[in-house]
C-alpha cells in the first residue's frame, strides 16, 4: 500500500496493466502510463522510471473479526458492484492458498529450500534492511523485540487470526522492550520493561501506565509467501526464535 | 502482497477474448527484464479494473457481507480506520482512495 504522488497536483491513479513481474502485479498509472511493480512501488519504465513510491505504513493483513475487534469504528470498502450485485463473495483463489506445491501462477521454484515456499512470513522493511518472520517460528515465540537494520522493532502475532504486525520501538529518545504477551479478555496485550505501561499489542497504543496515551510508530510490514519475498529481497535476513 | 495465482476461470475467459482482440495488448513497451527477471504480459490492460472511486459502509452494515473469517486488509490514519476484503481485491487488485486526507493506493 502506498502514498499516491502528485503529478501535476493531481494525485496519480493506478490502473492493472496486465503484465507479472517475480509473480506479481505490475501497475500502470494513467496520466503518464509509466509501469510500476507493486511489491517493490518502483516504475521500472516510461516518464517516471525510476521513481520509487513511499509506502503507507499502517497496512496490517487479518481477519475481519480481529480487524472489527480493535477497530469497531471502521469502515469497510463495499462489495456492491456496479451492476448492483455482490463481488468478491468468496475466495477465488481459495485452492492455491491450499495448497503446498503449487508457487505462483509460472510454477517459481522456491529460491531458498531453508523453509517452505508456501510458509507465511511478516516481511519487514526500514531503510534498506528486509527481515522475515516465519509464522512457523512466531507461534513458537509470538513476541520478538528485534532490530532491522538500524531500526528496533516488535513483532507480534497472533496465533488465532493468524495475524502479524510491527512497530518501531523507538519512543522519543527511548528505546522500548516489550514481554508479557497475555490475552486480556479478546485483545491481547504486552508490557514495556521501561516503564511497565500496557499496551495493546496490535495497534501499539498504550492504554494504562506511564505511557498511557502514546503510540509506536508503524514500520513497513507485509504478509507474504516465504518464496515470494525471498525472490524480490534474496539479502532478506530470517528471524528464528533462540534455542 | 499478494503473489499472482493460477488462473480463475473468468481470467481464462479474458485471456481466451485477449487473444482474439489483439489490439489491447503490447499498450505499453516494458524492458524484457527488470532487474534479471521477465515481465510476462497474462492480460489485457484493465482487464482486471481497478476501483477509482471506492464506496465504503460502517462496520454494522458490512456484517451483513463479511464473514467472521475473511482476510482483509486494514489500514488506520488521521483517525480513520479502513478495511479492504482481499476477496474483493483479488477481483480488483488496486483501489485508489485516500485515507484521512492522504491519497493512497491499495494494491493487491
Amino acid at each position: 500500500m502506498y502514498a499516491r504522488p502528485l503529478h501535476r497536483g493531481t494525485p496519480l491513479t493506478f490502473g492493472v496493466s496486465g503484465m507479472l513481474w517475480k509473480d506479481s502485479l505490475i501497475m500502470y498509472d494513467r496520466q503518464t502510463r509509466s509501469l510500476w511493480s507493486h511489491v517493490t512501488g518502483k516504475a521500472v519504465t516510461g516518464p517516471l522510471r525510476g521513481t520509487v513510491l513511499t509506502v503507507y505504513p499502517t497496512a496490517m493483513q487479518t481477519t475481519w473479526e480481529q480487524w472489527r475487534r480493535l477497530h469497531p469504528g471502521t469502515l469497510v470498502l463495499s462489495k456492491r458492484g456496479r451492476l448492483g450485485g455482490l463481488e468478491g463473495t468468496h475466495d477465488v483463489y481459495e485452492d492455491y492458498f491450499r495448497s503446498e506445491t503449487r508457487l505462483g501462477i509460472f510454477s517459481t521454484r522456491n529460491p531458498d529450500a531453508s523453509l517452505p515456499g508456501k510458509e507465511f512470513v511478516l516481511g519487514v522493511s526500514a531503510g534498506a534492511a528486509r527481515s522475515a518472520y516465519p509464522f512457523r517460528h512466531l507461534s513458537v515465540q509470538p513476541l520478538v523485540n528485534d532490530r532491522v537494520g538500524a531500526e528496533p522493532v516488535v513483532v507480534v502475532f497472533a496465533k488465532g487470526s493468524a495475524t502479524a504486525t510491527a512497530f518501531s520501538r523507538r519512543l522519543g529518545n527511548r528505546t522500548l522492550e516489550f514481554r508479557e504477551l497475555r490475552a486480556a479478555g479478546e485483545d491481547l496485550q504486552m508490557t514495556d520493561a521501561q516503564t511497565g505501561s500496557t499496551w495493546r499489542a496490535l495497534t501499539g497504543v498504550a492504554v494504562a501506565g506511564k505511557l498511557k496515551g502514546e503510540r509506536l510508530g508503524p514500520v513497513p510490514a507485509t504478509m507474504a509467501f516465504w518464496f515470494a519475498w525471498r525472490q524480490i529481497y534474496p539479502a532478506t535476513a530470517v528471524w528464528k526464535p533462540k534455542p | 502482497m499478494r503473489t499472482a495465482g493460477p488462473f480463475s476461470p473468468i481470467a481464462l475467459a479474458l485471456l481466451l477474448a485477449a487473444a482474439l482482440a489483439p489490439p489491447a495488448w503490447g499498450q505499453f513497451a516494458p524492458p524484457e527484464t527488470v532487474e534479471g527477471a521477465p515481465i510476462y504480459t497474462v492480460l489485457p490492460v484493465d482487464a482486471i479494473p481497478a476501483i477509482d472511486d471506492p464506496r465504503f459502509v460502517p462496520a454494522e452494515e458490512a456484517a451483513a457481507f463479511m464473514k467472521e473469517n475473511e482476510p482483509v486488509l486494514g489500514v488506520t490514519g488521521g483517525g480513520i480506520a479502513k478495511a479492504f476484503s482481499l476477496w474483493l481485491l483479488n477481483v480488483h487488485e488496486i483501489v485508489n482512495d485516500e485515507i484521512g486526507g492522504t491519497p493512497v493506493a491499495v494494491t493487491w
